[in-house]
């Protein structure tokens, strides 16, 4: 089955398909939470929390028909940095927009875009991946990171954004 | 932050991780809102975050993670919402048609063709995957190895290897493989092949990292249009593979390649 159609069997509240979901998508989103928080009981926390909203709310993704994998990447890792920082949430959860209208069945093209993200972010050099990671993945704002790697705030304002251009770069080559 | 016409392109960034001050946050989210021009560039950036986040090298959950999440599950009441609500249109004759009984089993293979067949309707590597549909559609593949080949298409722990010919025609033949090395599973997609005379072949190999000898890695014959499949074509298990190489052998393919190589990838 492929996203489309088990989310359609989650919709109507068909166990197994969520079993399958959990399959399919734990590992991606277990990894996000734990890079973030490196505590395994708050990553398995924000797993359960986040792959519960889709057993909740299957209909918003079945409806817009969105990249599942890059929408749950997304919510996982901005749920997670609200636990690292112990506040509510920025947005509400199922209000996240998919971030990709296309259909969820790119596979194939996703798995070669990521190759080729991956590829373009080991050549990074370490100026630019350091405040993209802090950024990103420890949730600090750009005075902490300032503050942090002792440049000025306006070169880590650009660095961050040269990085992201790096990733924008490679998912068009 | 200029307010003055766009949101600059570091504090969308930003935005985007919510990592502006709070009352930043409040005047770029204002901003979005009504302004179709830093939406879409929100929307670009939010999409590369998405390819950032997902390069993260995967990591297994804890042992009993799943029972726990399906206990926390079947105590989590869904909202009621009747299906009708859910599809938001009545199924249409064709789709009342094929939900009877005597359909329901090949229609997860059509409908999960059509479903491909649409979604890579704008695909720049649209014709990559063009075999595959061929056997999906001759009926060469079930629901369960359909499973499979999304699961390797998804993984990280594959390799992704484009073989193109030197030096290359217009059009060129090229082929592809996703190599599952742990566990033996490969699948190969090739169009624009040479068709080949009577009595032969194609065979893929596999380049051993250790200059080894080339393992043979399955054959295959283009169709009269070039296209080709090999469909988790099972390999041994646990063998690393340098690159992929393929030749023009006897029917039954070879032990050894025996002519030049046609098509090659690292």
């Amino acid at each position: 089955m492929d996203d489309a159609e088990l989310l359609e069997a989650v919709a109507q509240g068909n166990q197994d398909a969520m079993a399958a979901v959990f399959d399919r998508y734990s590992r991606i989103v277990y990894c996000i939470a734990l890079r973030v928080l490196r505590e395994p009981a708050l990553a398995e926390d924000v797993m359960q929390e986040v792959l519960l909203m889709v057993w909740k709310r299957p209909q918003s993704f079945v409806a817009q028909r969105g990249n599942l994998a890059a929408w749950l990447s997304v919510v996982t890792r901005n749920r997670a940095i609200d636990v690292l920082r112990k506040r509510s949430p920025l947005e509400p959860i199922d209000e996240m927009p998919l971030p990709d209208p296309r259909n969820m069945a790119l596979a194939s093209e996703q798995g070669w875009m990521l190759d080729k993200v991956r590829a373009a972010l080991a050549e990074l050099p370490a100026e630019q991946q350091g405040p993209l990671e802090l950024a990103y993945f420890q949730g600090l704002s750009h005075t902490e990171i300032a503050q942090k790697t002792g440049s000025p705030l306006g070169t880590v304002k650009t660095r961050i954004r040269a990085g992201l251009m790096t990733i924008r770069k490679a998912m068009d080559a | 932050m200029n307010e003055s016409l766009h949101i600059a392109d570091t504090d969308l960034t930003l935005y985007a991780m919510g990592a502006l001050p709070a009352a930043e946050m409040e005047t770029a989210r204002a901003h979005v809102q009504v302004c179709a021009h830093c939406k879409e560039e929100l929307r670009q950036i939010e999409l590369a975050l998405a390819a950032y986040a997902q390069t993260t090298p995967e990591v297994t959950p804890p042992a009993g993670a799943k029972q726990r999440f399906m206990a926390r599950l079947r105590e989590t009441e869904m909202p009621a919402l009747p299906a009708a609500k859910i599809m938001e249109k009545k199924p249409s004759l064709l789709e009342r048609w094929f939900g009877s009984p005597r359909f329901s089993l090949p229609l997860a293979a059509a409908l999960a063709l059509l479903l491909i067949a649409v979604c890579y309707d704008d695909m720049r590597h649209r014709a990559a995957l063009g075999p595959l549909f061929d056997e999906v559609r001759r009926g060469r593949v079930d629901s369960a190895k359909l499973n499979q080949i999304m699961e390797l298409l998804t993984s990280q722990q594959v390799q992704r290897v484009a073989l193109h010919e030197t030096p290359s025609v217009t059009p060129p033949p090229e082929a592809r493989v996703v190599y599952a090395g742990h566990n033996g599973k490969l699948l190969l997609t090739a169009q624009n092949l040479h068709l080949l005379p009577a009595g032969k072949v194609y065979e893929l190999w596999i380049l051993q990292p250790n200059g080894g000898k080339p393992l043979p890695a399955g054959t295959f014959e283009p169709d009269s249009s070039g296209n080709a499949a090999m469909i988790l074509a099972d390999e041994p298990e646990n063998v690393a593979a340098a690159g992929f190489a393929v030749t023009i052998e006897d029917t039954g393919g070879s032990e050894t390649p025996t002519s030049p190589i046609v098509l090659s990838g690292h």
